[in-house]
């Protein structure tokens, strides 16, 4: 094996383990472009690789698993395509939590319409009260003090 | 559709793809072992290797990049099963400490080879071997890297050895083990 091809082999290897320095990398990059044929080669040094797990010892799976993964992936189809036409029945705390945003929500607007109706009350006793203050402050007005005479005993009924 | 053994890695993706569960325990039966087996050695716990051994399943299904003409379904697993496999190891370790970009993935491109057709067994058996005929530093800094997602600096770190030697036995190793395998790859 020539130098050269030593060299090549040396880059191609840091290549498929990721640790060329970026001048190395501009180099093999520059080879590659002036051969693409060294792709292949490339891709052969990466399956090396790639087949390193095969040397590790066989380990057996818990049991189930097999199990365990279609069922994940019945889960998986059901989450991914939900059926068409039925309507799921909401959970219990979902149609709790409805009815008491429901009933807070009849209680505010009952409240609001006694609100309103207060202040409408209070709007034309305080009207009433601005013609009376506008009244009395007429330079013709008079204040009079009233005193109520003491009723007279009725006559007997005969 | 009917499924049989005979049915190629590929038509057991696309049926798997359409939504047949049936197709995917037969890759299950075909790579689940390996899958498993390479995950339990990045992950180191039989719960999260079971764990990232379904998600490498569930992900055939939306994973429509596979090509056989460019590649076997055991090396697109392997490939998969470690970058996931990685990538987990990394998350764990950046709650500790910075890291550096440190994997390469890369997409696998070689025809149909002799490799694929030989049982599981015996392709281990092979690889085990040619393992074998490294050095003991060469072997100990490729299973660093790749099983471990170490980059170059972190394994002279580790071992207490220049950068430059690592990258040099780490190659080397590489290169060796191309060459004894090379009758099974490519």
């Amino acid at each position: 094996m020539t130098a050269e091809r030593n060299d090549l082999d040396y880059l191609l290897a840091g290549y498929a383990l990721g640790d060329l320095s970026s001048e190395e990398l501009a180099s093999l990059q520059h080879i590659l472009q002036t051969s693409p044929e060294l792709h292949q080669e490339l891709e052969r040094f990466q399956e090396t690789l790639a087949l390193l797990p095969l040397a590790l010892e066989e380990q057996s799976p818990a049991s189930g698993m097999r199990e365990r993964l279609l069922s994940r992936s019945g889960d998986h189809g059901e989450a991914t395509a939900p059926s068409h036409g039925t309507l799921k029945r909401p959970t219990p705390w979902l149609a709790l939590l409805s009815l008491a945003l429901g009933t807070a929500i009849a209680l505010l607007g009952v409240d609001g319409i006694v609100l309103r109706r207060q202040m409408a009350e209070t709007q034309a006793e305080l009207q009433h009260h601005r013609e009376t203050v506008a009244m009395l402050s007429q330079p013709k007005s008079r204040i009079v003090a009233l005193q109520a005479w003491e009723r007279f005993p009725l006559p007997p009924v005969a | 559709m009917l499924l049989s053994l005979a049915m190629t890695d590929s038509e057991l993706l696309l049926a798997w793809q359409a939504g047949d569960r049936r197709a995917l325990g037969t890759l299950y039966d075909r790579y689940g072992e390996l899958v498993y087996r390479l995950a339990y050695r990045v992950l180191q716990n039989a719960s999260d290797a079971e764990d990232l051994t379904q998600e490498v399943f569930m992900t055939l299904s939306q994973k429509a990049d596979f090509n056989s003409k460019r590649g076997k379904m055991s090396t697109f697993l392997m490939v998969l099963t470690r970058s996931r496999g990685i990538d987990r190891l990394r998350r764990q370790r950046t709650q500790q400490q910075s890291w550096r970009k440190l994997t390469h993935s890369y997409e696998p491109q070689s025809q149909s080879l002799p490799m694929e057709h030989a049982s599981l067994r015996e392709r281990s058996h092979y690889v085990q071997q040619a393992l074998q005929q490294l050095a003991p530093q060469q072997r100990q800094v490729l299973e660093m890297a790749y099983f471990d997602g170490l980059s170059q600096s972190e394994i002279a770190q580790k071992l207490d050895i220049p950068l430059g030697t690592i990258k040099s036995w780490s190659r080397n190793g590489l290169i060796q083990l191309r060459q004894l395998l090379k009758d099974h790859v490519g």
